[in-house]
């Protein structure tokens, strides 16, 4: 069965980001790095309304690959759909690669513009977006 | 036999003692033991730099897509470095996914500068101090510090924090 169509989250759904390596973060603060997009134009996500904090970190390891630092998550950023939406993004779930999965999309690719707006948005989203590191760090 | 207390170490911080409770020749000691533990601090920093170059030296290297650390940028930062050094205290380092060298100051919560210094020099900057002051921008690094750096890092190092919660 394929996957559902990608879908917008609403603007009270909780997102997090899961965070691979702690120099994406300082004193308990999140980094730009930590939020601003790959080449795609985007920042995957995962969808984390209504789950257990158990859940959430079982779909941490789903996240995990085998080269460091992609074989540890070292914590999340958790965040409301609605935070990326007051900087004109969208949090989309799309469900691929694991249940959940989504990604923030919306981030402009004006080649002029575009560092220094990728680089706010992402500044703000730190601030709205609470650190919660993994105690032990989530390993396979 | 009951095993003895180690003797208690006594130690002293003089940089605590009231500047009019010591002689001139103390306080110059003072400022010199202040400045050797500053001087500590900032080549603390380069070293951190030195680490990066080793752990970012490969694209993806943060576990999302980006591209790894440009040597030019690497340079850029170590100048940029040494250019803010006397300003304020060191920054924590990252590589954005541009390859750029990330410095952030945050000290809490809608209080922080970033600034990211790529390989042929370009800064992207962005700061909040608080809930109303904000902005973003960039500008060419060339050795020196641009003076609206200077300004905006030394401010955000040396205002308080404490309305911006944490």
């Amino acid at each position: 069965m394929p996957p559902p169509p990608p879908r917008v989250l609403n603007a009270g759904a909780k997102i997090t980001r899961f965070i691979h390596t702690l120099r994406d973060v300082t004193a308990g603060h999140l980094k730009p790095a930590a939020f601003e997009p790959g080449s795609d134009g985007t920042t995957s996500i995962a969808e984390i309304s209504g789950l257990a904090e158990p859940v959430v970190w079982q779909m941490a390891r789903l996240t995990l690959g085998t080269a460091p630092p992609r074989d540890k998550v070292v914590g999340r950023a958790d965040l409301l759909a609605g935070d990326a939406q007051n900087h004109g993004l969208r949090a989309i779930r799309d469900d691929l690669g694991f249940t959940g999965h989504g990604c923030l999309e919306g981030w402009g690719r004006d080649p002029m513009e575009r560092r220094v707006h990728w680089k706010r948005i992402a500044s703000e989203l730190c601030d709205a977006a609470q650190w919660v590191p993994a105690d032990p760090p989530i390993t396979a | 036999m009951m095993p003895t207390a180690p003797p208690k170490r006594i130690t002293a911080d003089w940089t605590q003692v009231p500047d009019h409770a010591q002689s001139s020749e103390a306080r110059n000691l003072r400022g010199l033991l202040a400045a050797q533990r500053e001087h500590q601090r900032q080549r603390t920093v380069f070293a951190d730099l030195n680490a990066l170059w080793n752990e970012a030296r490969t694209d993806d290297w943060a576990g999302r897509p980006g591209k790894a650390l440009m040597p030019g940028a690497f340079w850029q930062a170590e100048a940029f470095l040494e250019a803010v050094q006397m300003l304020a205290p060191p920054p924590a380092l990252t590589v954005d996914n541009s390859g750029a060298v990330e410095l952030d100051w945050i000290l809490a919560r809608r209080h922080r500068i970033s600034i990211s210094i790529s390989a042929s020099g370009e800064i992207i900057y962005t700061f909040r101090i608080g809930d109303d002051r904000f902005g973003s921008g960039a500008e060419r690094f060339h050795g020196v510090l641009p003076p609206r750096l200077a300004e905006l890092i030394a401010e955000v190092t040396s205002a308080p924090t404490s309305a911006t919660g944490a």
